[in-house]
């Protein structure tokens, strides 16, 4: 052992000289739940409700056939709408200018007439195609 | 509480659960809370101290519970845990009284009237110089020489080196004695 220590051992009873009131060990864990559960630490989360089965609607033929062709018109559309600008003849300064190109109605009324055709239409250029 | 024996692995796994896991933290609060209040109270000295750091050790570990992977044993966990609480403690402590270096001086009054302390003269002067100490070599001493923990498992508690933690313990035995040598 180290002198020093030797020099403290002479100091010390050798006892724990600190103390606790009566009954302080036996009560501490109880105490100590009681003021978590005040404070709200010992809430458990709320529980999810329990998933619900899908319903599944099966469509009728009708549905279906509707589904596909509102789903062919917007592509139609895009595809129109896409073939009026590249035929539209554009300058470079006409290019840049694009960017800044906003659409006015009046545009969009016009390629929607280009885009609609109706069944007579059709008949008239398959005939007169051919 | 019926002593139930102590299984770690056991009472590790259920605080995993969280069905489980509000038991087995009272079952972790009766194994350490006499071990963790020691080393808290020859730190803070007073019963009503030790009691409050002792709470928030708890609490915290509660409140971290999903941050320990059990890489280290429970009792290390806690421990640091315990040691970081008593530190703030001190030091906020420290700021509210603005302590000097002077300020071990009252310890010796202030345990003389402390209803929760039973040692002589002699004794109170022994805390008054374990108390003159930085608060991190106090700790080491305390650690070493009450406690007679392995420098090893001092280094893993306090993530010291070993050599560093020798030399803490030297030096503070050494001021020790050099109190009671100029006061005998």
């Amino acid at each position: 052992m180290m002198k020093e220590e030797e020099i403290i051992r002479q100091h010390d009873s050798g006892q724990r000289p600190f103390t606790t009131p009566e009954g302080y060990f036996d009560s501490f864990t109880s105490r100590l739940m009681e003021r978590m559960e005040h404070e709200g630490l010992l809430e458990q989360p709320a529980e999810k409700p329990a998933a619900q089965p899908v319903k599944v609607i099966r469509m009728n033929p009708l549905q279906r056939f509707m589904r596909y062709a509102a789903a062919a018109v917007v592509a139609g559309v895009c595809v129109v709408a896409g073939t009026y600008l590249y035929n539209h003849e554009m300058s470079q300064s006409q290019s840049a200018e694009l960017a800044d190109y906003v659409i006015s109605d009046d545009d969009i009324d016009e390629m929607l007439d280009y885009e609609v055709v109706n069944n007579s239409q059709i008949a008239y250029y398959l005939t007169e195609a051919y | 509480m019926p002593n139930i024996q102590w299984n770690e692995k056991f009472v590790v796994e259920q605080l995993r659960d969280p069905a489980q896991r509000q038991r087995a933290f009272t079952l972790m609060v009766e194994h350490f809370k006499e071990q963790l209040y020691w080393q808290i109270r020859r730190m803070v000295l007073s019963h009503d101290d030790a009691d409050d750091v002792l709470q928030n050790t708890f609490i915290k570990a509660w409140t971290g519970l999903d941050g320990f992977r059990g890489e280290a044993k429970l009792s290390t966990w806690l421990f640091r845990i315990a040691n970081n609480e008593t530190l703030n403690f001190l030091e906020r402590r420290r700021q509210q009284l603005s302590l000097d270096d002077n300020a071990a001086v009252g310890v010796a009054a202030r345990l003389e009237g402390d209803p929760y302390f039973d040692g002589d003269e002699t004794e109170q002067q022994l805390q008054e110089a374990i108390a003159s100490l930085p608060d991190k070599q106090r700790q080491v001493f305390n650690l070493k020489y009450f406690e007679e923990m392995k420098y090893e498992d001092m280094s893993e508690l306090l993530g010291t080196s070993v050599g560093a933690l020798k030399a803490s313990y030297h030096h503070a035995v050494k001021k020790i004695s050099d109190f009671f040598t100029a006061r005998d």
